[in-house]
């Protein structure tokens, strides 16, 4: 079996999801075509050699619809013998597409592949797409809840503080700051542009330098109302009976911030390098995806990191960075609980609290911000994980050369 | 049923007049209906249909008694469903305009027949209701309701609808365009008339092309958050094992989704599931065949006139105050005894002006009918009946409304022990619909018919049992309460064990229960079942009292097992502070022993000679007790 190289990563910031957000005014086919000319500039790329595109993206429907992969290729002006495909594993999605990339290359199957995630989330409304599993008839046998119900009854079950959460968050954005101000991130970002190459984005826009702890204090719980008023904690008793009632601690402030943004990574064998006249800059060490308890949903990403690790024959110790997305900030908590790591190793630049969560983006942004951050710090190896809904997760183990 | 053709206005009036004093749909009906429907339809120059009721109500719904046959009729059920169907299908499809006139309540099918028409116009009577109250019989909707009332007034108000059971007031239905006029009696028909002149090629909003729908798509945001909202209220109320809420919203949403035809199909398809289950066979049962027998004392004395005009409550507290007003209200001369002044002006508030307070036990001396309901203490109830009882006329009766205390024991104090009888009321009587009537062992036929006749007169549902400590309902309630006390004593998770009586079908949890009757009650009862070798679990019961000691009497002081700070949080107390061993147990070993703390009581029940009658042990337990309807069936397997 063959390897699968990372060749090179690029992403757009990630701008706010809302009607006021910078790239609200830009479609998401655009939003990726521009990724994808960015790589190509970048990588000198001549697409007639790329097998496929294979982007993530969680709500395809609207203008998200109809396999905008293959679309966005040609208006990127990749030759029109690109490929391309669009997959959906809910927030794992951006990760999920790299994997399947990687195993794609590795089977022998492809030689070069764009991999990536994309989503507009100001424009293409989260859950717009429909779907049965919060349907009444799925709900008789599997009761659900919303994932942010889920992420306030691991808090309640593991005995994380609304205070504990707050503290994760304000680190979050701090670290973020920091980054932005020091240009860590300046490496993989190309600016957004509007119908007139005018600059709509060109750094990381949801963060927010000014947070401070009493004013994260100060926000109302976003899940109580549902959760309580209308009764929708009660369908986590069927699986929890023997919590008495749930916390409602995750607020606006510390789950990740709703956003748009697309990201775009060169994946190929090795024989791709000298081919194309570019060095890898890491290669895939394992890759994982497992399902567990959906009712609480998020904690899928500590079983997914033990079958990465066990997949490379490696130990937690191994690892020098850890990117695990922060969905809610009970996730990562719960995470370096469960696994005893050591928060400092975790998401060394802040993680979607503070910069933004596009939901099918996401995961490929993450392994874009790890292979930076192993560069910066001159480190090896990083693990990408994500909790998932529906109660999977998916974890990647990458290796600097 | 009749179908006559107007020649003057070219307009078939189809009157339902089912024998008896109600139209209900039954296999005749549908068959008749639907020759009716073809022989218009085969009838060009027609101009309309008005369908009319000659009876007080326009259709009352499904016969149950077709219903009840079902073990045996499931397919000619389904059969008759059916073709009611399509006769309604065919009816609302035809190019003239259909008008139902409702001059009283069309129910069930009877609202599901009123809704395959193209107008609905409603007389505003007091006594008319329009509802879909399937679902409080353990059913659903099964001629088109769940699929036609949503698209005509919407999901929400219809789910509200459907799910309650609850019928609503003409007035309110009008706000709905459930009807879509009203008029008066008389002028029902000529309403009609001008209906049909205007509107001579009307459409159902299902088979528009192009129609606006009423509020929030089945699809859209709110539209979906609309339903699981109502999945959350059916599993928190129901514990998730109430089938027809469930299924009725199944139809709703799945059928939502599809086309008319299709979906009414599938409402049927959910129709056929949930009629053959045992639960709908149950409360079919329970609610409805011996509920009625209940009611109507089917098997007992009864008497026309029981000559009961004043009414005497001595004990001003709440159950004595609430059991005055209930008397008051059907007419009875009533007189509220206690022996303080403040009791009796704090009772004052909530009572009707025509009850006399008195604080002076010789002026119910000429009642003729005594309820006594003072705190549960044989000397003090002795007393009183030995006061009281030589003066009363001849013949009048003496009730206690004691929830344990045997009467005949009782019934000592009283020179004419015939005339003595156990009136168990419940809290609060007002909401309680159940009235446990207790047989002392000399209590006479006329003194049963007689009390039987107030208890119907003030609408209660009377259970005729036998003497014993505790007689039925209480020796079950507290069969229950202190099974849960046990369990905590024992180890097992607070938490855990409410939840586990939920699943077994209680609606109330036991601690939540014990902590709003109080611990102090419980346990003076205890105290007095032992003078009578009641038997309960120890342990339950030393945890009751050490609670007692702890300060922790119930919710009346914030505190019992549970803390009341405007939430209400599990007291941790029982490991914590009672250092009691944790023990761990799988939710169905906990309901398992809550089910069989309630069977193995009913068991010595029934040894010990109180059930008279077999249906009055659901009855009392689904309308005294808690017991969730759909799932009483346990305690008796």
């Amino acid at each position: 079996m063959t390897h699968a190289y990372i060749y090179d990563a690029v992403r757009t910031p990630r701008g706010r999801g809302k009607e006021s957000g910078p790239l609200y005014t830009v479609r998401p086919i655009d939003l990726l075509a521009q990724t994808l000319q960015a790589l190509q500039r970048r990588t000198h790329l001549d697409t007639q050699a790329v097998d496929d595109i294979v982007m993530g993206c969680v709500t395809q429907t609207g203008e998200q619809g109809s396999c905008i992969a293959r679309f966005a290729g040609l208006l990127a002006g990749y030759d029109e013998c690109v490929s391309g495909m669009v997959l959906s594993r809910f927030c794992g999605s951006g990760l999920e597409a790299v994997n399947h990339a990687s195993a794609m290359i590795m089977a022998g199957a492809s030689e070069l592949i764009v991999a990536g995630g994309i989503e507009s989330m100001s424009r293409v409304k989260m859950g717009s797409d429909g779907g049965a599993m919060l349907d009444v008839s799925t709900q008789w046998k599997l009761p659900q809840v919303p994932q942010g119900i889920s992420a306030d009854l691991i808090a309640t079950k593991f005995g994380f503080s609304r205070q504990d959460l707050d503290d994760f968050a304000y680190k979050s954005h701090m670290k973020a700051t920091q980054a932005i101000e020091r240009g860590l991130f300046s490496k993989s970002l190309f600016p957004v542009c509007g119908k007139n190459n005018n600059v709509l984005l060109d750094r990381d826009d949801c963060v927010r330098p000014d947070t401070a702890l009493d004013r994260l204090a100060a926000l109302s719980p976003s899940f109580e109302v549902m959760g309580k008023k209308f009764f929708l904690d009660c369908l986590t008793k069927e699986r929890y009976p023997e919590l008495d009632h749930i916390n409602h601690v995750h607020t606006a402030g510390n789950s990740s911030a709703i956003a748009d943004g697309a990201c775009a990574i060169l994946l190929g064998s090795k024989d791709q390098g000298p081919r194309l006249g570019i060095k890898p800059r890491a290669r895939i060490r394992s890759m994982a995806v497992i399902s567990s308890e959906p009712t609480i949903m998020l904690t899928g990403p500590v079983p997914a990191t033990k079958r990465a690790l066990e997949k490379a024959g490696m130990q937690m110790s191994d690892i020098d960075l850890l990117e695990v997305n922060e969905a809610f900030a009970v996730v990562p908590l719960y995470y370096a609980q469960e696994l005893k790591v050591d928060l400092s190793r975790i998401n060394v630049h802040g993680g979607a609290i503070a910069l933004g969560h596009p939901l099918g983006a996401t995961g490929a942004i993450l392994l874009n911000t790890a292979l930076d951050a192993l560069e910066q710090l001159n480190k090896s190896t990083a693990l990408i994980t994500l909790c998932i809904g529906g109660g999977m997760g998916i974890a990647t183990i990458i290796e600097r050369m | 049923m009749q179908l006559r053709f107007d020649d003057q206005t070219q307009i078939f009036f189809l009157t339902m007049q089912m024998p008896g004093s109600v139209n209900k749909i039954n296999a005749e009906f549908t068959a008749k209906f639907s020759d009716f429907i073809d022989t218009v339809g085969k009838n060009a120059a027609a101009k309309g249909i008005i369908l009319q009721s000659a009876h007080r109500d326009f259709c009352v719904g499904a016969d149950l008694e077709l219903l009840e046959s079902c073990d045996t009729q499931a397919s000619s059920i389904l059969a008759v469903i059916k073709q009611l169907n399509q006769t309604l299908r065919r009816m609302e499809k035809l190019p003239i305009p259909i008008v139902a006139l409702l001059n009283g309540s069309a129910l069930g099918g009877g609202l599901e027949l009123a809704l395959a028409c193209h107008c609905r116009i409603a007389t505003d009577n007091s006594h008319a209701r329009l509802g879909l109250p399937e679902v409080t019989l353990g059913i659903i909707p099964g001629a088109g309701g769940t699929q036609r009332l949503p698209r005509l007034i919407g999901i929400e108000k219809s789910l509200e609808i459907m799910l309650t059971g609850k019928a609503l007031r003409i007035s309110d239905a009008k706000l709905t365009r459930l009807v879509d006029e009203l008029s008066t009696e008389s002028e029902l028909i000529s309403a009609a008339l001008a209906w049909i002149k205007a509107n001579p090629k009307p459409k159902q909003p299902w088979d528009l092309s192009n129609r606006v729908s009423i509020g929030p798509q089945v699809d859209s945001e709110m539209g979906r958050q609309l339903f699981l909202g109502a999945c959350a209220q059916v599993i928190k109320k129901t514990a998730g094992l109430f089938l027809a809420p469930q299924l009725a919203l199944s139809a709703i949403q799945e059928g939502l989704r599809i086309q008319i035809d299709r979906a009414i199909e599938l409402e049927a398809e959910f129709f056929a599931s949930i009629i053959q289950t045992q639960q709908a066979k149950d409360m079919l049962r329970i609610l409805w065949k011996d509920k009625n027998a209940v009611e109507k004392c089917v098997g007992l004395p009864t008497c026309e006139d029981p000559k009961i005009r004043s009414v005497g409550i001595i004990g001003a507290g709440m159950m004595g105050s609430e059991i005055a007003q209930a008397f008051a209200k059907k007419g009875f001369s009533v007189v509220l005894n206690d022996v303080s002044d403040e009791a009796l002006s704090k009772a004052k508030k909530d009572l009707m002006e025509t009850v006399l307070l008195s604080n002076d036990l010789d002026t119910l001396s000429n009642c003729d009918l005594i309820i006594e309901a003072v705190f549960e203490d044989t000397q003090l109830k002795k007393t009183l009946t030995k006061r009281l009882a030589p003066k009363l006329p001849s013949g009048s009766i003496w009730a206690s409304n004691t929830s344990a205390i045997p009467i005949s024991d009782l019934a000592t104090a009283h020179p004419h022990p015939e005339n003595m009888i156990g009136l168990h009321f419940f809290s609060p009587v007002h909401a309680m619909q159940l009235v446990e009537v207790v047989m002392g062992e000399k209590t006479s036929k006329d003194t049963l018919a007689r009390s039987l006749a107030c208890v119907r007169a003030v609408r209660k549902l009377p259970i005729v049992v036998n003497d014993g400590y505790g007689f039925y309902t209480t020796r079950l309630f507290c069969a229950y309460v202190l099974e849960g006390a046990q369990l905590v004593a024992e180890g097992y998770d607070p938490v855990l064990i409410e939840w586990a009586a939920k699943k077994a079908g209680m609606l109330v949890s036991p601690l939540q229960v014990t902590d709003e009757v109080s611990l102090s009650l419980i346990c003076h009862a205890l105290k007095e079942g032992d003078k009578y070798g009641f038997s309960y679990p120890r342990a339950g019961a030393a945890l009751l009292q050490k609670m007692l000691e702890l300060g922790r009497p119930g919710k009346i002081a914030g505190k019992g097992f549970y803390n009341y700070d405007g939430d209400r949080h599990m007291w941790t107390g029982p490991r914590a502070t009672l250092g009691i061993a944790p023990r761990d147990a799988d939710l169905s070993f906990l309901t398992h022993r809550i089910q069989h703390a309630q069977q193995a009581e009913l068991k010595r029940v029934l040894d010990g000679g109180i059930i008279r009658q077999q249906r009055d042990i659901d009855v009392g337990a689904v309308f005294g007790l808690g017991f969730a309807p759909y799932a009483v069936r346990y305690l008796q397997n």
